[in-house]
């Protein structure tokens, strides 16, 4: 009876409808299957991968099948996969969908394209080095026309030239690498003096500066960039010296407390904070205490004048008193005591230092930055979360990955070829 | 979209899906990864696309329009656009597999109607030589002979091999003559358009779309 009724329906139903076109298909239509060849055990892997790596589900007579199939046939599934990686929507959405999640405190994969997404992908489609994330002088930006473009009003101040890119049907083919810049007194835009890649985006800024005491930019940097959370690397062990005074030493009138939890997370968050202390966000912009001067007038950011630092690294100073009071940008790094973390991390290089570069300097050369690179990566295509008896796994192709010089699209095909990622 | 298209659409879409998801049953959508995420099973059986030792992964949000006017080799209409930008939020963020429910595939198969309804329109006034999925069809003549014969046969296998990537089983092509066998019996040449809508509809809104291993 409803099969009765909804033919009846669909009667009226489809010549109501217009079918005004919008926008061609994206994949063209192959010629070397027929509607009733077999359709091979290798075209069937092409296809699966095909959608692990672009999110898309083809035709199964497409061209890129017929390419990627004989690829396949040939031993050759790195060539297959690098076939699927060619197209648009690799980068369009599941790039793109692995970035989003990082750019924000939510991690919602539907958050807004900003700055720090379309770096992620620009940096991939252009087979770029994955430590300039962290260490490179340059967002990007796009060139399609029609977009709003000014660098302050649109770029610096508001999201909305990505916005405007987001509403666009694929947008990595238009984007080009800008150098970073800032704001400075006069609101104009000028040369970024202190950049480190996504940390110094505006993006980063809006998720992770705004308001606070910083200390939210070192968690999320450890989280979205090292795969671990605050409470992963906490260390009750680490030193004080460099907690600050807002930090109550008695909560509740217990030091016992502030000894067994608030230390082992402080210890942390308050040893590198200082990396970020030139940074605040406010007015809905990144500002940095070298360019701009103290204030709270348009264009000026609320610091300390003796140190230069930004205020918000001083507030609550009568909470402990004695605690320690930021004089300079110098951080430590106290998540190398145990053996756990110092295995984990596998940090190379120094462990200390002055300002936000070399900080995040140390994040992009540890062995953990490739290896949670991998992990991102073996959950998008995989489509599953990484667990403990994968750990040679992750091990085996985040070295591939150092080894192929941080190159991500040769990470995604390493990632795809594998067998427990197919199915196979 | 005028008031009374607007219900119409609405009314076919809600009576589709009710059909659809008869259909998405015996098409084996009843099984889950047991991988992905730790979720488990969705039902417990498993579907021949969703084997254990492999993930599945749920039709991605941004993925929707674009995978369904590949399979179809149509561009989306302007109404699939309106639905799609309409309910892009029932879609699956995260592609885990715990991620498919009610809205999402009632709204697949809305969508899917849309695309296959622009498939037809496509096809319908080509000859049959030059066309990808009803070749078997005579868009001129009534459905009665076509969906108790091999034409049935043909249509179903060419979109099942397209959409799923594989031919359609002999318990597919039974399913799907039964229904259609029951939706047919005014038996007018329009009901033939029907027919080849419901074939495709039934198999865009499946497990082969929603779970596109």
């Amino acid at each position: 009876m409803k099969s009765k009724l909804v033919v009846g329906i669909v009667l009226k139903f489809s010549s109501l409808v217009i079918a005004t076109q919008l926008f061609l298909p994206g994949i063209s239509q192959g010629q070397t299957l027929s509607a009733t060849a077999p359709i091979s055990i290798e075209r069937q892997t092409a296809r699966t991968m095909f959608i692990r790596l672009t999110g898309v589900i083809p035709a199964i007579d497409s061209v890129v099948l017929d390419q990627m199939e004989a690829k396949i046939k040939a031993g050759d599934k790195v060539g297959a996969a690098n076939i699927a990686i060619a197209d648009p929507n690799f980068l369009d959405i599941v790039v793109r969908n692995m970035a989003t999640t990082m750019s924000n405190v939510a991690e919602q994969v539907t958050d807004d394209l900003s700055d720090f997404v379309a770096t992620v992908v620009g940096v991939t489609r252009d087979s770029l080095n994955a430590k300039e994330l962290l260490t490179g002088n340059y967002i990007y930006t796009s060139n399609a026309a029609g977009l709003p473009i000014d660098m302050v009003n649109d770029i610096l101040k508001s999201n909305n030239h990505y916005a405007a890119l987001s509403r666009m049907n694929s947008f990595a083919s238009t984007l080009v690498k800008t150098v970073q810049q800032i704001v400075d007194p006069n609101g104009l835009a000028v040369p970024h003096p202190e950049t480190a890649g996504l940390l110094t985006s505006r993006k980063f800024g809006l998720e992770h500066l705004t308001a606070g005491t910083n200390r939210r930019a070192v968690r999320y940097t450890f989280r979205e960039f090292l795969c671990r959370d605050i409470q992963e690397f906490a260390d009750p062990a680490g030193p004080d010296n460099m907690i600050s005074q807002d930090v109550d030493r008695f909560p509740a009138g217990d030091n016992a407390k502030f000894q067994a939890e608030c230390r082992s997370c402080h210890t942390m968050l308050d040893g590198m904070r200082p990396a970020f202390a030139h940074f605040d966000f406010s007015d809905n912009y990144v500002k940095n205490t070298p360019v701009l001067a103290n204030g709270t007038a348009a264009n000026q950011i609320n610091l300390n004048p003796t140190t230069g630092l930004v205020a918000k690294s001083y507030i609550h100073a009568d909470v402990f008193p004695a605690g320690n009071i930021l004089q300079n940008t110098n951080w430590v790094n106290n998540a190398t005591r145990n053996s756990t973390n110092a295995n984990y991390f596998g940090w190379r290089g120094n462990t200390s230092g002055t300002g936000l570069q070399s900080f995040a300097t140390m994040v992009a050369n540890s062995q953990s930055y490739s290896q949670c690179f991998t992990k991102r990566v073996i959950r998008s295509v995989c489509n599953r979360n990484v667990t403990g008896a994968d750990d040679g796994l992750v091990t085996t192709l985040a070295n591939y990955f150092e080894s192929a010089n941080y190159n991500i699209k040769a990470l995604f095909s390493a990632v795809a070829v594998q067998p427990d990622c197919l199915g196979e | 979209m005028n008031d009374k298209l607007g219900k119409v659409t609405f009314l076919a879409s809600l009576t589709l899906s009710l059909i659809l998801q008869t259909g998405c049953y015996k098409m084996g959508f009843k099984g889950g990864s047991d991988g992905a995420d730790g979720a488990g099973a969705i039902n417990g059986k498993l579907d021949r696309n969703i084997v254990p030792g492999k993930t599945a992964q749920v039709l991605n949000f941004r993925a929707v329009g674009k995978s369904l006017s590949n399979l179809a080799g149509v561009p989306l209409s302007t109404q699939a656009n309106t639905f799609l930008n309409n309910d892009i939020t029932t879609y699956s963020l995260s592609s885990a597999s715990d991620t498919i429910t009610g809205p999402m595939l009632f709204n697949l198969a809305k969508l899917s109607a849309e695309v296959c309804l622009s498939l037809v329109n496509k096809e319908k006034p080509l000859v049959a030589a030059n066309r990808k999925f009803y070749n078997s069809i005579d868009f001129t003549k009534v459905p009665a002979a076509q969906v108790s014969g091999p034409a049935l046969d043909d249509a179903v296998n060419r979109v099942s091999r397209m959409v799923c990537g594989h031919d359609a089983s002999a318990a597919m092509v039974t399913s799907i003559r039964s229904d259609l066998t029951a939706a047919t019996t005014t038996n007018t040449v329009q009901d033939t358009s029907n027919a080849a809508l419901m074939i495709c509809t039934a198999y865009m809104s499946s497990a082969c779309t929603v779970t596109n291993n």
